[in-house]
């Protein structure tokens, strides 16, 4: 017999033991119907985390991954969480970057992805996506990810193109008392947590939390080291205020400070044109957030939020600092009895500051750039919990191309509730960054061949440089028509156009170095047609035992381009990944996660890399010695001693990650 | 190292082991399945007003919740209650409640919540919900798992304002509260 054959025969003799126990937890109900009271109130109950798939009944693709969802897989990072939402594209590129993305565009410069940690937006305007280095939360304090796929901008404005990331953390009366975790291994070297909540007064709740980690450095393809180890320390705290019985208060802030190593490469105007070297990037940071929201009635309520947020980047390239400050006004009420409006107005500042004095610089250095929001959303119920149309669109003024509209219309059908129907037609736009506005930079140089000199490629901001705009067409059915499986589908065609590009201008000679400078600048003349869909599914096999299943499908035209001349980076066609949650007794888990990611290409200053497709495998056992006690153990990456999975755009060389395993103790107290 | 295929046969042994390991999940019952079969016993012990609704109609019993909650409300779909047959509704807004009997509502922010239950104050609607939290909020009935079992509260001031009546038989049976909505 061959190893597959030995292998099936072993898998379906362990499905025939569990078969017969199915059949009980079915014909329960029945039984129960006939049960008393007082038999029902002493019957001994389990709860069991069969998820529901959709969080309601949002005509959008939304997929919700649930505090246990991130136990169970053993996530030590928020990205690698993400990895369980279909559609997502989620890479790491070395021990401290990510690269992740929603239907498409990846690259760690994405920039059509919104992100948002309890309505906080984490989005810099310095390249237009998020540092996903810099961003932290205790995990065991979220309560929920939700992941909007497709665009969000009617709501949350530009850069919300391809999908919108909601963080959201536990209220402080949910995290009463004190966690403590600690854990290591061969990557995670080394981590912990502790967060205490208490009362301050009858309505007033509090937590603050501190949580530290050391990761290893990672590994390039020949196995010699990439010097990519960091380490991050963060606190932080939130507050609940029941002021009075309409008004609710949240004060929340956090603040960090990260030592990130890198191996970084600069081209330079002499021999041998590049420069190889270590670098240590000191990364601090931190916000602070208010919200009060006052509740007029059940249908009518409004929230002011505020917040500021700070960061610093000493890196070789640039020294970046930057604020924001936001102040944030929703108001919802409903009209006329069939219509559920929500309004808003937005303001958001930004001070930056670029110390550059390498092979790169900003002009100007420092800028303040001012955003002003207004939007408007109906839902309006054409019959009864059954059909609902919402139109909407959001208005922005920005410092760089001015006056944006961004409107939606969606329909929501649910003619049984066991199956639901939605479709959306969106416009968004991603508005330039600071970067692509002001930024000159050797992006590299070519050594001199014969009698022609070394010639530098100069990548030059445009400040003319117009938005990226979509017209997203999207459709999708929910179904939990089979007892115990979900499953949603979402499908999506996605018009591109004004898609950044770059056009070289004619090479001068800089009499100051004696090369050729070739000036390469952005312009607005890609357009891309992208189409495809996602698949998610839950099984219930049995209380005990449950499976999650995700497939999706991403097609990209480039509008006759090769793949290979597309600026920025591109997402794998498909995506697969299985997970299974069994616990075999209640206070065992025991978690395995498949995930196959089909080929890719990752494209950057250093040309084209290809990235072959891969199959990795995650495990975590979990024992629960006392109520509050949780040790587990989880090993990430296991089929492989190391793969590549992305290679930034630009400066560093290509990194692979390893295989790796921790162990982590939980105490609640 | 661990190569491929000794990590697929170490899984699969794994799951063969595990499966002579399930006799504590085997007795118990999944809380969602007990929870719709109570409320479906908390109906037969209430009597409501005589202007909630006419003889012939049925009891409209709202659900407000996932999918897996609707789901286990299936089961109780055209069952009597007291004469009366009961009529699942699966509420995907929080709209038109005049119609309901019943109102289960499972996990809602407590934002909304408590301007709900304010709303229904003094209308004979019967509020079910899953913890105390929801008792404190202006909550009629309460459904907690505590140490492994059902515990059922019934907060008898938000009872009587709705004119409702529930049989002392399942008073017995219930942690009584007797709260007013609180202020604070």
């Amino acid at each position: 017999m061959t190893f597959k054959q030995i292998l099936i025969i072993q898998l379906l003799t362990a499905l025939l033991f569990f078969l017969p126990y199915s059949s009980a937890v079915y014909s329960d109900q029945n039984e129960l119907l006939n049960l008393s009271v007082e038999d029902l109130l002493n019957i001994e109950v389990i709860s069991v985390a069969k998820k529901a798939k959709s969080l309601n009944d949002s005509p959008a693709a939304i997929f919700v991954i649930t505090q246990n969802d991130i136990k169970r897989i053993g996530a030590t990072s928020v990205p690698e969480a993400l990895r369980l939402a279909p559609g997502l594209d989620v890479a790491r590129i070395d021990a401290n970057k990510w690269a992740v993305s929603a239907r498409g565009f990846n690259g760690r410069f994405s920039n059509k992805l919104l992100v948002l940690i309890d309505g906080r937006n984490t989005y810099t305007r310095a390249f237009a996506g998020v540092y996903w280095e810099n961003q932290d939360v205790m995990l065991d304090d979220v309560e929920r990810i939700e992941i909007i796929r497709g665009p969000g901008a009617s709501l949350w404005g530009a850069n919300a193109v391809n999908g919108v990331i909601n963080i959201i953390t536990k209220h402080s009366t949910d995290t009463q008392g004190g966690l403590l975790v600690a854990g290591g291994g061969t990557e995670e070297q080394g981590f912990g947590a502790f967060r205490y909540g208490g009362m301050i007064n009858n309505a007033t709740s509090a937590r603050a939390y501190v949580k530290g980690f050391k990761r290893d450095k990672s590994p390039h393809q020949s196995g010699s080291d990439a010097g990519d180890d960091w380490d991050k320390v963060q606190g932080g705290f939130r507050l609940d205020s029941q002021l009075t019985t309409q008004d609710n208060l949240t004060i929340q802030g956090d603040a960090y400070r990260s030592i990130i190593n890198q191996n970084t490469t600069f081209p330079q105007s002499t021999p041998p044109f590049q420069n190889n070297f270590n670098e240590t990037v000191n990364a601090f940071g931190g916000n602070i957030l208010a919200r009060q929201q006052h509740t007029f009635s059940s249908t009518s309520d409004y929230s002011l939020q505020f917040f500021y947020d700070f960061y610093q980047r000493d890196e070789a390239l640039f020294i970046e600092s930057r604020h924001t400050v936001d102040i944030d006004f929703h108001h919802r009420f409903a009209f006329l009895g069939r219509n559920d409006i929500v309004w808003g107005l937005g303001y958001r500042y930004n001070h930056d500051n670029f110390q550059a004095d390498n092979i790169a610089e900003l002009h100007p250095s420092s800028r303040n750039d001012q955003l002003f929001s207004a939007f408007v959303q109906d839902e309006i119920t054409l019959a009864e919990d059954s059909l609902w149309f919402t139109i909407g669109s959001k208005f922005e003024y920005n410092d760089y191309t001015g006056f944006e509209v961004q409107p939606t219309a969606r329909l929501m059908w649910v003619p049984h509730h066991q199956h639901r129907l939605w479709a959306a037609v969106s416009r968004a736009i991603r508005t330039p960054s600071r970067l692509e506005h002001d930024i000159k930079v050797f992006a590299f140089v070519n050594p001199p061949q014969h009698t022609l000199p070394a010639v530098a490629i100069v990548l030059t901001g445009n400040p003319q440089l117009d938005s990226e705009q979509v017209i997203s067409y999207e459709a999708g059915y929910r179904t939990t028509f089979i007892n115990n499986l979900s499953i949603d589908f979402a499908a999506f065609y996605n018009d591109y156009s004004n898609l950044r590009s770059m056009h070289s201008d004619t090479p001068f000679l800089n009499p100051r170095t004696g090369i050729l400078e070739r000036p390469l600048f952005f312009s607005n003349n890609f357009k891309a047609k992208s189409y495809g869909f996602e698949i998610s599914a839950v099984w219930q096999m049995l209380d005990w035992w449950r499976w999650d299943a995700n497939y999706s499908l991403f097609k990209i035209d480039l509008d006759g381009q090769p793949a290979e001349d597309a600026t920025g980076g591109r997402s794998p066609q498909q995506h697969v990944s299985l997970r299974s949650a069994i616990s075999p007794m209640q206070d065992i888990d025991l978690d395995i996660i498949f995930r196959y990611v089909d080929r890719n290409r990752a494209r950057g200053f250093f040309g084209t890399a290809v990235i072959d497709g891969y199959v990795s495998m995650d495990l975590r056992l979990a024992w629960r010695p006392a109520n509050d006690i949780e040790i587990s153990l989880v090993g990430q990456n296991l089929l492989a001693a190391q793969h590549l999975e992305y290679r930034q755009e630009n400066f560093t060389q290509q990194t692979e990650i390893e295989r790796g395993m921790y162990g982590k103790i939980t105490w609640n107290f | 190292m661990l190569t491929t295929k000794k990590t697929l046969s170490l899984i699969a042994f794994l799951l063969l082991f595990l499966s002579g390991l399930n006799q504590a999940w085997s007795r118990s019952v999944e809380k969602q399945t007990v929870l719709a079969v109570l409320t479906l016993n908390i109906a037969r012990f209430t009597s409501w007003p005589e202007p909630a609704f006419n003889a012939e109609a049925p009891l409209n019993l709202c659900v407000f919740g996932d999918n897996i909650v609707q789901q286990s409300f299936e089961a109780i779909d055209n069952k009597k209650a007291n004469n009366k047959t009961i009529h699942i509704i699966n509420l995907s807004r929080l709209r038109n409640l005049d119609r309901c009997q019943l109102l289960y509502l499972s996990k809602l922010d407590r934002s909304r919540l408590k301007p709900l239950l304010m709303e229904l104050k003094t209308r004979p609607v019967l509020t079910v919900g899953e913890n105390m939290e929801f008792l404190k909020a202006g909550g009629m009935v309460g459904l907690e798992k505590i140490n492994g079992k059902m515990q059922l509260s019934i907060n008898l001031h938000a009872v009587k304002q709705s004119k409702l009546v529930i049989s002392s038989r399942l008073l017995k049976l219930a942690n009584i509260v007797d709260l007013p909505a609180r202020v604070h």
